[in-house]
């Protein structure tokens, strides 16, 4: 009988690290800025970075966590069901 | 201007003597306190009884909007002229029905003034922005169904440049000063508001949270605030900010003056895709049921020992994941403030204030995995906020963690130090944004500077008639709610 190999899973903190967003950089920030269609100076891609920083770090701890199926209607249909609570 | 005005009446909090206080109030309402004074409940009935006119009341508040309001910067425009013409409409609908105004409309004849960031068929909302807005071509559908309900719109009021600032400040307008102490920030967004009901300018005002922008003014100003949950309350025709964090309701001075608002201007609207059809309660009969054999779970003390004698129990609650939460909600509300503003941001970034500007530039470094991310995350925490209040009606918490600041410490513009004032003010507001869950905020006593301090009560999704349900007897059984800023 054949053997089926078992699914490895991403346990390793490098593993995790990585699936964490990286650090926004100044770079980072001004790529995704124009891409939206503005232009942020030099000065301020890095005041932004500094900003968005704190939120980035702390939604990296749970994001790893999402289950594959988790949507945003979810939401919806959680809070519905309350109506009649 | 001096900072400590000689009309301020700063009062003490006398504790144990809440009660006795309220019931000598009630006792003495009609006969010694001017108009301003009567809450909005009495206000009506002073206008069904004819004991006041509408034209009457409605100069009265009038008045007050031109020398306290104006005062205090938390107007932006007095409509007197279209105001007095709606009054005397208002009387002639009264009369005209003589003893059998049984069928008149809930709030025919009351004097409100509101944010101006509610759409009105044929104007230009401000926005407190320096950008000029199409003429709406039709009026906001919480303006339409108080209209509906015979209210009478007198003035626009200050809010925070595109309602995105939680202290007051605006770089065009000016920051909104605290009737009770002017050198003091209001809280924002509904700055305005804040003002023009904590002064009695009028008996209520709409305001709009989407971060706190309802129960901050309503902690820092010494006045009731009710964000409903997401989806209670249509926002047709409002300004939007972060359309999965954006609610609308009432700032008045008592929970029962609330609860009749919210009355009037909530249910399913079909120009708003996420109103709920749920059956509406009876908020008014909610707030005078009585909180008895009621739970709340309290992460604040000071106000335990009144739920008690009240019969409500009490216990200790954690809750699930509120740092993450803080930072999707972070993450959401910027990108949904970048996407609103997408358009104007790229055509005409000069006319936005610094700070908004700089916040606004924020919610474009975001990328569309973590915003989708946030958004997929939103569900799975709500789960975890239901599973860990499955036992309890309601949560107590704090609003803010200190009485209003001063105008200057928080006038941080597009400084480095600016998104820090901001997180930290806005600490306990926004997981209740990214939840949609309905929050209750009222006075629960002063500093020892004689600043108002508030609290909030929140729950599960729909459960606004259970927290007024709280509200109304909290504020049956104390009076802080009743005192005023402003010597008559």
């Amino acid at each position: 009988m054949a053997t089926v190999p078992k699914p490895t899973q991403a346990t390793g903190s490098v593993t995790r690290q990585a699936l964490a967003d990286p650090a926004p950089t100044p770079e980072r920030v001004l790529a995704l800025a124009q891409a939206g269609g503005i232009v942020p100076s030099d000065a301020a891609a890095q005041r932004i970075a500094n900003a968005i920083a704190p939120a980035c770090r702390a939604f990296a701890a749970v994001r790893v966590d999402l289950p594959f199926a988790a949507e945003p209607a979810d939401y919806i249909r959680l809070r519905d069901g309350e109506e009649h609570r | 201007m001096s900072p400590k005005m000689s009309s301020t009446r700063q009062a003490k909090p006398r504790p144990g003597k809440a009660m006795a206080v309220a019931a000598t109030r009630k006792r003495d309402l009609t006969v010694a306190l001017e108009p301003h004074d009567w809450t909005m409940l009495q206000a009506l009935d002073a206008l069904r009884s004819k004991r006041i006119s509408a034209l009457e009341l409605t100069d009265h508040c009038l008045k007050r909007l031109e020398v306290v309001g104006q005062r205090f910067n938390g107007v932006l425009e007095i409509e007197a002229a279209r105001a007095r013409a709606a009054a005397r409409a208002a009387d002639g609908v009264r009369a005209k029905a003589g003893k059998a105004d049984k069928g008149l409309p809930t709030l025919l004849g009351l004097p409100l003034a509101h944010k101006d960031m509610f759409e009105r068929k044929g104007k230009i909302m401000s926005c407190g922005a320096r950008q000029i807005m199409p003429k709406a071509k039709a009026d906001a559908t919480v303006l339409a169904r108080l209209a509906d309900a015979g209210a009478l719109y007198l003035a626009r009021l200050h809010l925070s440049e595109f309602a995105y600032n939680p202290t007051g400040h605006n770089a065009h307008d000016g920051p909104a000063l605290n009737p009770w102490d002017p050198a003091r920030i209001t809280g924002g967004s509904s700055s305005g508001s804040g003002v023009a009901v904590a002064s009695r300018c009028v008996f209520a005002a709409l305001g709009s949270d989407t971060g706190g922008s309802i129960r901050l003014p309503a902690h820092f100003c010494g006045i009731t605030g009710l964000k409903p949950g997401w989806g209670r309350v249509s926002r047709a025709g409002a300004m939007p900010l972060s359309f999965s964090h954006d609610t609308i309701g009432p700032l008045a001075r008592t929970a029962e003056d609330a609860a009749l608002i919210l009355q009037m201007i909530a249910g399913y609207d079909p120009r708003d895709a996420t109103t709920g059809r749920a059956a509406l309660p009876d908020y008014l009969a909610a707030c005078r049921a009585g909180a008895k054999g009621m739970v709340v779970g309290s992460a604040l003390e000071a106000l335990l020992a009144l739920l008690k004698r009240l019969g409500v129990r009490t216990c200790k609650i954690d809750l699930p994941d509120t740092a993450a939460i803080n930072a999707a909600s972070q993450i959401v509300l910027s990108v949904e403030g970048a996407t609103a503003h997408a358009n104007m941001m790229r055509e005409t970034p000069e006319l936005y204030g610094p700070q908004v500007r700089a916040r606004l530039e924020n919610g474009f470094a975001y990328s569309a995995v973590q915003y989708l991310e946030a958004m997929r995350y939103r569900g799975v925490a709500l789960e975890r906020f239901l599973n860990a209040t499955q036992a309890v009606d309601a949560v107590l918490a704090p609003v803010a963690a200190s009485p209003a600041p001063g105008i200057a410490e928080t006038d941080v513009g597009a400084s480095p130090k600016a998104e820090s004032v901001i997180q930290r003010i806005t600490r306990t507001m926004r997981p209740i944004n990214f939840l949609g869950l309905p929050s209750l905020a009222l006075p629960i006593g002063f500093s020892a500077q004689g600043l108002p301090i508030g609290a909030q009560l929140f729950g599960r999704p729909y459960s606004e008639d259970r927290l007024l349900r709280l509200g109304g007897d909290i504020q049956r059984a104390s009076d802080w709610h009743l005192r005023s800023p402003v010597a008559n």
